[in-house]
């Protein structure tokens, strides 16, 4: 099997992916279905057989670097193709909010596919994430980054410096690409205009009504479902202003400031 | 095609490396060094099926037997090559942890082979106490290789969750077992049983498996030095030397129930 090119979409938590997805998703050309779940997971299952057993595979074992990555990228691929050939649709797109952690393996797995990184205010996100209460289904036990504010922000900072880090990647230009929840509820047809001039795709007015789409497996896994089914609003960036008591914004800028400011997020505003 | 893939497992020191190591030498199987990473990647597919399945299934269109056909392929690309270059028809895979999981790989590989290779546990222990095996990350020695109990509690915990994996419906219809002192001792017997098994010809040759080179690695070449020669019983009942009566006693409180159940003592008296 050779796998196709899939479009990776990734960001923190409540940055906006499945905004992102749903706008996809309602172009002719792309597919976005819910959360697949296992790409960061197969990006690191591929990476840690390359290190614990590469030099045995690549010696007695007869294998190539290729072959290793062509293995773990077909596999992940089996895993989109159904629904890609399902939907009629050239081009599937995968959201899953940690694939940003793995963009870097996932780049050399699939070295055409674009990388979508979703960005967003931090102080926003770990607003967001502070009412959520979602449950790992591994422990029963509630995510640490749903509960804690300077697990909120880690995670928000790892995901923001993971994704990033592909700027500096060469292999990666013209396909890496940075879009702001902000900028898609402030300027919706310029930003999309942008992401589907990136993506090679003609504009399609649709993608602006995506809202209006009845979507395959909507709900699953994604809180915001709701809310994709509204047109864009704008209300929630800055929640943090209102949402995040002192103490926890304090624990949260330690955490997050240099960030913020690289982004440019500005300091007691929002964008 | 290849034929199905021979996946051997069992408690270290046991006869693992040296079981792979005279069924390399037959003229249709290959075995490469170990590699350890079998039961990563069923276990990978056990996780994805049982927390996504449902999910994947009704979101993805990916039924539960075409998920586990990926990951068959996947493993199976990976001994594709030296398969080929070896002019054998099928791999062996040897690695002590594969019999933990051999549930999970007989899903994967519903026609293989799964053979457990059993040893009196004293002379396990004897064993593990003499490889002063480090944690690969830590650098400390592992705690079954530490002290008798470390080492009596790891078989005896080992063995009896292989023997409930063996026993499940499915898993017990290709399951088997080879006993390191049958090996040994009766070893063209025990052999030809186990090709028969295997659906492949009996042959001779592969008793001649120490004139041939056998790559090892990692933690296999503490065994390199026992295929110098032909079979030997050397190793049977090493514990009575190996073992103080400390650690005798030791092994008899934590695995002397397991001993009498798999044959190896009748009762307590030793």
């Amino acid at each position: 099997m050779n796998s196709g090119s899939p479009i990776f979409v990734g960001g923190a938590p409540r940055s906006g992916t499945t905004l992102v997805r749903a706008i996809l998703d309602s172009h002719p050309n792309i597919a976005c279905g819910p959360e697949l779940r296992i790409s960061n997971t197969i990006a690191k299952l591929w990476r840690q057989t390359r290190e614990l057993t590469g030099s045995t595979l690549y010696s007695y074992y007869r294998l190539s670097d290729e072959d290793l990555r062509q293995g773990f990228a077909d596999l992940l691929w089996s895993h989109l193709k159904p629904y890609q050939i399902n939907s009629g649709k050239p081009r599937i797109a995968e959201k899953t909010p940690s694939n940003v952690l793995q963009f870097a393996e996932l780049h050399t797995l699939f070295p055409e596919s674009p990388l979508i990184h979703v960005i967003r205010d931090g102080r926003d996100v770990v607003s967001s994430l502070l009412t959520m209460d979602w449950i790992d289904n591994r422990t029963g036990e509630m995510f640490d980054f749903v509960q804690d504010v300077n697990a909120a922000s880690s995670l928000w900072v790892e995901s923001i410096k993971s994704g990033c880090s592909m700027k500096d990647v060469k292999s990666a230009q013209g396909l890496y690409f940075e879009i702001r929840y902000e900028d898609i509820v402030h300027a919706p047809r310029k930003t999309l205009e942008g992401l589907f001039e990136f993506l090679k795709e003609p504009w399609d007015e649709q993608v602006l009504d995506f809202y209006k789409n009845k979507r395959n497996g909507l709900g699953v896994n994604e809180t915001s479902a709701e809310q994709i089914g509204m047109p864009l609003y704008a209300t929630s960036v800055g929640r943090w202003l209102d949402e995040l008591d002192e103490r926890n914004l304090a624990y949260a800028l330690g955490l997050m400031k240099p960030v913020l400011d690289e982004l440019g997020y500005r300091e007691g505003s929002n964008w | 095609m290849a034929k199905p893939p021979i996946f051997v497992g069992g408690a270290p020191r046991s006869g693992l490396t040296l079981l792979r190591v005279i069924l390399e030498s037959h003229s249709s199987i290959v075995s490469g060094p170990e590699l350890n990473l079998i039961p990563t990647l069923v276990l990978q597919w056990k996780d994805f099926h049982d927390v996504l399945g449902a999910h994947h299934e009704e979101n993805y269109y990916l039924p539960p037997g075409e998920v586990r056909d990926n990951f068959a392929a996947l493993i199976n690309k990976l001994f594709a090559k030296l398969i080929e270059a070896s002019g054998k028809d099928r791999v062996l895979d040897k690695s002590a942890v594969n019999a933990l999981v051999f549930d999970h790989i007989h899903s994967l590989f519903p026609m293989s082979p799964l053979v457990h290779v059993v040893r009196d546990g004293r002379d396990v222990v004897a064993s593990l106490l003499r490889t002063g095996w480090l944690h690969p990350v830590t650098n400390q020695k592992l705690s079954y290789v530490s002290d008798a109990k470390g080492a009596a509690t790891y078989w005896v915990q080992f063995v009896e969750r292989v023997h409930q994996i063996g026993s499940q419906e499915g898993t017990r219809d290709r399951y088997v077992e080879i006993r390191y002192e049958d090996l040994v001792r009766k070893s063209k017997r025990t052999l030809r049983g186990l090709c028969h098994f295997f659906g492949e010809d009996y042959e001779a040759d592969i008793l001649d498996f120490y004139k041939f080179d056998h790559p090892l690695t990692g933690t296999e070449k503490t065994t390199q030095s026992r295929f110098s020669g032909p079979l030997d019983h050397a190793s049977i009942g090493r514990w009575r030397q190996d073992l103080c009566e400390k650690d005798v006693e030791c092994v008899k409180a934590i695995a002397g129930q397991t001993l009498i159940r798999l044959g190896y003592a009748e009762d307590l008296d030793w």
